[in-house]
């Protein structure tokens, strides 16, 4: 790659970096990603979040300073023994999104799944090697991602993010050097199949479809079928479902300011319905929707924090 | 171009109200369009077309073979230009500095910088399209390949015909139109050369058709005494029957019911009226040059993921549905725009600029949802980026 395009791309190649050396696109600890969740015997299903809401909550805390300044500074500190973590993890927004995981947790308990979840194998699935086409470095992660799997006796995963569920579930079969059987479930497709109750609520929103649940794994109808069963005015935008707009997350690492004109064009669009609420489910459309989310907009929120507000546990 | 200036251009119209207000129009309009003008019989119609472009690609050597074999049966000079620099060779031994050239719009012009080329050889050269004129004028390129100018308001069109052609012309669509017409009628009258590209080719018959509105095409490729089409070797089908096909599908998709104009050359204007005497040259061009152009066209066609650009009708309809075009414009692109646009100018023009696109390029996917012939072009960004890795 040419000097000048790796300048222009620094901030990948950053994160790259990070995931060869640490696993991790941020740099920092399994501590920071772990989750507060009771132990479960037995389980039949396997959480994993591909932490992926916790990153997308940090670089939305990091974007406020800057992304590449950030992660020099996460690095310098590390150097000289602070730990970057203590500083990031006050954030309200990084608060917000780590509990997201949380709560899904919660909604799969209470319809009556046995989850469990252990951060040995909820590792970052590596989407961002694949992506941008680091395919031997992601071969190599995602083999050892699935060799975690097997040796933790990982069978039945549940997903959150589109981007873990992809990899996992299509992307992986491409690139793995022993077939593997592990099934792997988006968490919407076992929610609207529960019988959770939850409380009605006359409000207007709109489901903004995350591009690659969408068109790549085909889910539309699971988030709006849980989204009807609150019981409120589901309004559905003519470029929705596999006619989606792109949030513009995917080019945050590289324009910034590209990526925030495509998410207010978003935004704008949907607003059109008069909706009180849009919905999504990806933790990246969250962060980039809600980054130029003004006070008059609509309120921004992910599905799992929808549905968790209006939860009438039994 | 440098790769720092692309990115400085992609992010250069963000803020530009009159620039965003000209694609939110177009965008708008072509959604409403596409909604009526796209049916089940155009969908069906499509997925033929994918299977006609899928055969020639595959068969690419032997169809610009069987073309450029029945165009010279038809009486045509007939070329294969391996890359731009040949291509320009060529047109430049059948045109003399002072020439008029009227020409309608063409990708695969652009592709080879050819306006700028036979402009610097003192070729007075004319684009005959109404936006083309305006980027030519501009000094711009295109922003889209069916309205190359679709970033531009009625006000910055009429100030620049005022300050480019000393055009006597308020900002109202009809006056600048009535105008243009005006200036162009002199030039195709007095044009020694007519230059188009082409929508398709049949191989078979040795026919080069060509789509339009405007009537520009019909006058360049009809009224000067030589007609050069320049014609990349992927736009050739086999018979006649699969180039109509194209067409319909191609003009529907474009956000049209029906077009104005085709037009269908197989060669030299003649006739054999006086005693069965084959004579050239009677109202049509005395002269047909078919300049086939390879450029990394043929290199495209052998590898498994990027010869699906090649099924390309260049329609615009990823292009109008791409939600980083919607804000950028034209500045995600390099003459050719978007995701596919990537791959075009990787292969034909800079591979660098088609790396930078690639991975601006946001992957949505939504530019496959909304092609005609379903083309993966996120599959053949990822591709590209796999080869840089």
């Amino acid at each position: 790659m040419e000097e000048e395009l790796k300048d222009q791309l620094k901030l990948l190649l950053e994160m790259r970096d990070n995931i060869n050396k640490s696993g991790d696109a941020l740099g920092l600890k399994d501590k920071y990603y772990d989750l507060e969740v009771p132990k479960i015997e037995n389980p039949e299903y396997y959480l994993f979040t591909g932490r992926e809401y916790h990153i997308a909550g940090a670089l939305s805390e990091m974007a406020k300073y800057g992304h590449s300044f950030s992660l020099k500074v996460g690095l310098f500190m590390r150097k000289i023994g602070i730990d970057p973590l203590k500083i990031i993890i006050k954030s309200g927004v990084v608060k917000r999104f780590k509990e997201i995981p949380v709560k899904l947790f919660e909604l799969l308990t209470g319809a009556g799944y046995k989850v469990s979840y252990n951060i040995q194998y909820d590792k970052y699935p590596g989407t961002l090697l694949w992506e941008y086409g680091f395919i031997n470095d992601f071969k190599l992660y995602i083999n050892n991602l699935f060799d975690v799997f097997k040796n933790l006796g990982v069978k039945k995963i549940v997903t959150i993010s589109p981007h873990s569920t992809e990899v996992l579930k299509i992307v992986s079969k491409e690139y793995l050097e022993n077939e593997s059987d592990v099934e792997i479930i988006h968490y919407t497709e076992l929610l609207s199949k529960s019988n959770l109750k939850f409380r009605s609520d006359n409000i207007k929103v709109a489901y903004h479809d995350p591009c690659h649940l969408a068109r790549v794994i085909g889910i539309t109808e699971e988030p709006r079928e849980l989204i009807k069963r609150c019981g409120c005015e589901l309004l559905e935008h003519d470029y929705s479902k596999d006619l989606t707009t792109c949030c513009g997350a995917p080019v945050e690492s590289i324009a910034p300011e590209v990526s925030k004109e495509i998410a207010r064009k978003r935004i704008d669009e949907l607003k059109e319905l008069g909706v009180d609420v849009i919905i999504t489910a990806c933790p990246f459309c969250l962060a980039s929707l809600s980054s130029v989310a003004k006070s008059d907009d609509p309120k921004i929120i992910d599905l799992i924090e929808f549905l968790y507000e209006r939860w009438i546990k039994t | 171009m440098s790769i720092t200036e692309y990115f400085t251009k992609l992010k250069s119209k963000l803020k530009d109200p009159s620039y965003r207000r000209g694609i939110n129009i177009a965008t708008a309009n072509y959604r409403i369009k596409r909604k009526i003008y796209i049916d089940d019989y155009i969908e069906n119609l499509a997925r033929e077309v994918r299977k006609i472009k899928e055969f020639s690609i595959d068969n690419l050597e032997e169809m610009v073979k069987i073309a450029m074999d029945t165009l010279r049966e038809n009486g045509c000079e007939v070329y294969l230009a391996e890359n731009a620099k040949k291509a320009l060779e060529i047109v430049k031994d059948l045109v003399k500095p002072g020439d008029i050239l009227v020409k309608g719009k063409s990708m695969t012009t652009e592709e080879i910088m050819l306006r700028e080329e036979l402009t610097e050889y003192g070729v007075e050269l004319w684009e005959t399209d109404l936006g083309e004129l305006l980027i030519q004028l501009a000094n711009e390129f295109p922003s889209h390949p069916v309205t190359p100018a679709i970033h531009m308001t009625r006000e910055t069109i009429a100030e620049l015909l005022r300050e480019k052609l000393n055009a006597n012309v308020s900002s109202d669509p009809e006056d600048i139109t009535r105008f243009v017409r005006g200036f162009l009628r002199k030039k195709f009258i007095n044009a020694a050369i007519g230059m188009t590209g082409a929508n398709a080719v049949s191989a078979r018959d040795g026919v080069i058709l060509t789509m339009e509105n405007e009537g520009n095409i019909r006058l360049s490729s009809g009224l000067p005494d030589k007609y050069i089409a320049v014609v990349g070797i992927e736009k050739i089908v086999p018979t006649i029957q699969d180039a109509f096909r194209v067409l319909e599908v191609t003009w529907r998709y474009a956000g049209y019911k029906v077009i104005n104009y085709i037009n269908a050359v197989a060669g030299p204007s003649k006739t054999g009226d006086i005693e069965k005497i084959i004579v050239k040259g009677v109202h049509g061009p005395r002269e047909v040059h078919v300049i086939f152009l390879d450029n990394g066209r043929s290199e495209m066609a052998k590898h498994p993921v990027f010869k699906e650009a090649l099924y390309c009708l260049r329609c615009g309809a990823c292009i109008y549905e791409c939600p980083l075009f919607q804000v950028a414009g034209g500045n995600f692109g390099y003459k050719y725009i978007a995701g596919i646009g990537a791959i075009w100018v990787y292969h034909t023009i800079s591979k660098k600029i088609g790396l930078s696109m690639a991975y601006s390029c946001l992957r949505d996917g939504r530019c496959k949802i909304v092609c005609p012939l379903k083309i993966d072009t996120p599959k053949m960004i990822l591709e590209l980026r796999k080869s840089h890795e």
